[in-house]
């Protein structure tokens, strides 16, 4: 601290005290309000060097966000097939990183008077907006049928009452672990994702936003269909041949760059992932040069991510525990390359975690370019290009509160990168936890 | 421990105002500035504090004196009787009433302690103002630290609007 900070006559802290004190808010919900206080502590705020300095905008990120915290919902998706009479209240419940926020509940987020989100789960984040499955009672009448799927879009933080129903998707199945129709996997993607946004403001208050769904139809055969929220419809269901004889693995939230939706499958020797493109329909599958490790790929399968270069990457995590970042190279642009060959991977190592306690959970952070990884009951994030691991800093709350690692139930997977099985009495079924989701927005108050 | 208690090397800090403290040299070096330059070797017998008043100086020495790691005679005779714990919970205790200041001097003492580096002193003194910015309204807050709202209604409600939810 060579320069001296000053307080001048009239007893106000200067810029540099004021700093110091930012610098020790507890929670961004502080500085947000700081910086609503008046112009020049905004100004003071938005500074990139002080953003970097407090740890929201590394220099490896493209823009500025807050990890805000995570969705989540213990309760397993009931079997559709009994009608649901009674709805139990237990909305997604919401583990704070930012310190000051573990209070938070669900309704403190999203308008729920009347008890929509009353039995729902949050499915997939993206920029802000939330993908929640909502279950409503069924008439008994309907007894033998599967109740449509509902899903909802909200705006958490950013617009309380905003929550965007969608119309039922042109097909029946379950979000469960069921024969037959089922829910294979589901992605959230603004505008922003494909298109040139033409007016930022409008993209913020009112984003647009397109939901992809894949499910397994008759024949075990795979389909992706799309809605739009431009249009408020859903496209017709297109099919998926590429993986007809593959099984899904990985994060039931499907990895978004470029426009196109990444979900990994295997066929118990090698990965594959299916692309869907949602602004051309496209769809096509590439084989990814990790192998399927012996007695590993029912606990482990690869981690996917989004590299600042806007490549799909993987990240594999060891047994040793140290986690590699496979990252594809060349200028391949959409990724439409088809069947890719080992070639044009490079495989580096990220960061060694030991193999002392369990990874336990997963997320990505795509705006901030970084994995956020809980083990032990510590939060810390891991970028991606610098491979610089940082401590999410809970200041106590983790104690307060009950230490993440409680939170997730550990007899189940309860991992967001699980194998998509569940092994138990020798028998194994889909994994029917839902994947708590990361919520990430963007720091909206403009950086210079 | 007597020979080195004997031996024992005096700092001279000296304020602008021209008071000079005597003090010991683990005590002074609870600042990492003046650490760094007594390891430096750019410290003579005196080192003068510029910005910092001899009123607050003496408040800041106080408080290194209190917290200086528990090797002077004092402290090691306390160390022996009392527990680690208790010893903690008195010095909490102390902070208390050392914090219990003006606003004026508060801000000095943010002042001192960030010139001076001493994190302790930093954490303590600028407690009080991050309480305030968490606990209370932004009309409070502006209130309590002077500053003027200079947005115009449009401009704040658009930051509210957007940030929702640090203003619930």
């Amino acid at each position: 601290m060579a320069k001296a900070a000053r307080v001048d006559a009239a007893g106000e802290l200067l810029d540099d005290l004021l700093l110091l004190i930012f610098e020790r808010l507890p929670g961004v919900q502080d500085l947000l309000r700081c910086a609503a206080t008046c112009k020049q502590w905004l100004c003071l705020i938005k500074d990139s060097v002080f953003l970097r300095r407090i740890g929201l905008w590394p220099e490896t990120a493209p823009h500025p966000s807050v990890l805000v915290g995570i969705f989540y919902q213990n309760v397993v998706v009931p079997s559709a097939i009994q009608p649901l009479r009674r709805i139990p209240e237990c909305p997604p419940q919401f583990l704070s990183l930012q310190a000051g926020g573990a209070h938070l509940t669900f309704d403190s987020f999203v308008a729920n008077d009347d008890g929509l989100f009353n039995f729902a789960w949050p499915l997939a984040s993206r920029r802000g907006l939330l993908l929640v499955h909502i279950m409503l009672p069924t008439p008994v009448d309907h007894q033998g049928h599967r109740p449509k799927l509902l899903l909802a879009v909200c705006r958490p933080l950013i617009d309380k009452r905003r929550r965007h129903l969608l119309p039922p998707p042109p097909f029946l199945v379950s979000h469960g672990f069921m024969n037959g129709h089922r829910l294979t996997g589901y992605a959230l993607l603004t505008d922003e994702d494909h298109r040139a946004i033409d007016d930022l403001d409008q993209q913020r208050r009112q984003p647009s936003f397109q939901v992809v769904l894949t499910y397994t139809g008759a024949n075990r055969v795979m389909y992706a269909c799309t809605y739009s929220s431009a249009t408020d419809s859903w496209s017709t269901p297109i099919r998926c041949h590429q993986v007809s004889h593959l099984v899904r693995c990985g994060p039931y939230a499907g990895v978004v760059t470029c426009g196109t939706v990444h979900w990994l499958f295997t066929d118990q020797r090698s990965f594959y992932t299916l692309n869907v493109s949602v602004a051309t329909a496209h769809v096509s599958s590439t084989k990814i040069p990790i192998n399927v490790r012996a007695g590993e790929q029912r606990r482990r399968v690869p981690f996917p991510c989004v590299t600042r270069e806007r490549k799909l990457s993987f990240v594999s995590i060891r047994d040793d525990g140290v986690l590699e970042l496979w990252a594809k190279q060349g200028h391949d642009g959409n990724d439409h390359g088809g069947e890719a060959g080992a070639g044009g991977w490079l495989r580096s190592d990220l960061i060694n975690l030991g193999s002392g306690d369990k990874i336990n959970l997963v997320f990505f952070a795509e705006k901030r370019g970084a994995m956020l990884v809980e083990q032990g009951g510590a939060f810390f994030t891991i970028d991606l290009k610098s491979k610089e691991k940082a401590l999410v800093d809970l200041k106590g709350e983790e104690k307060k509160h009950g230490r993440g690692i409680c939170r997730f139930p550990m007899h189940r997977c309860s991992s967001s990168w699980c194998s998509g099985f569940h092994c138990s009495w020798g028998k194994i079924s889909p994994c029917a936890y839902n994947k708590p989701v990361l919520y990430e927005v963007d720091w909206i108050i403009e950086a210079r | 421990m007597a020979t080195r208690e004997a031996g024992k090397k005096m700092i001279m800090l000296k304020s602008p105002d021209g008071m000079e403290f005597e003090v010991e040299e683990a005590v002074a070096m609870e600042s990492q500035t003046i650490r760094k330059m007594i390891e430096d070797d750019c410290a003579d017998t005196a080192i003068l504090i510029p910005n910092i008043n001899s009123k607050i100086l003496s408040r800041v020495i106080e408080y290194c004196n209190k917290h200086v790691p528990t090797t002077g005679a004092t402290g090691a005779a306390a160390s022996d009787t009392v527990a680690p714990a208790a010893l903690a919970e008195d010095l909490k205790i102390w902070d208390a009433e050392f914090i219990k200041v003006n606003r004026a001097t508060r801000f000095n003492l943010i002042q001192a302690a960030s010139y001076l580096n001493i994190k302790g002193l930093l954490d303590l003194t600028s407690q009080t103002t991050i309480d305030t910015i968490s606990d209370n309204s932004l009309e409070e807050i502006r209130s309590f630290l002077s500053t003027k709202n200079d947005y115009l209604p449009e401009e704040e409600q658009t930051i509210r609007r957007e940030n929702q939810w640090a203003f619930q």
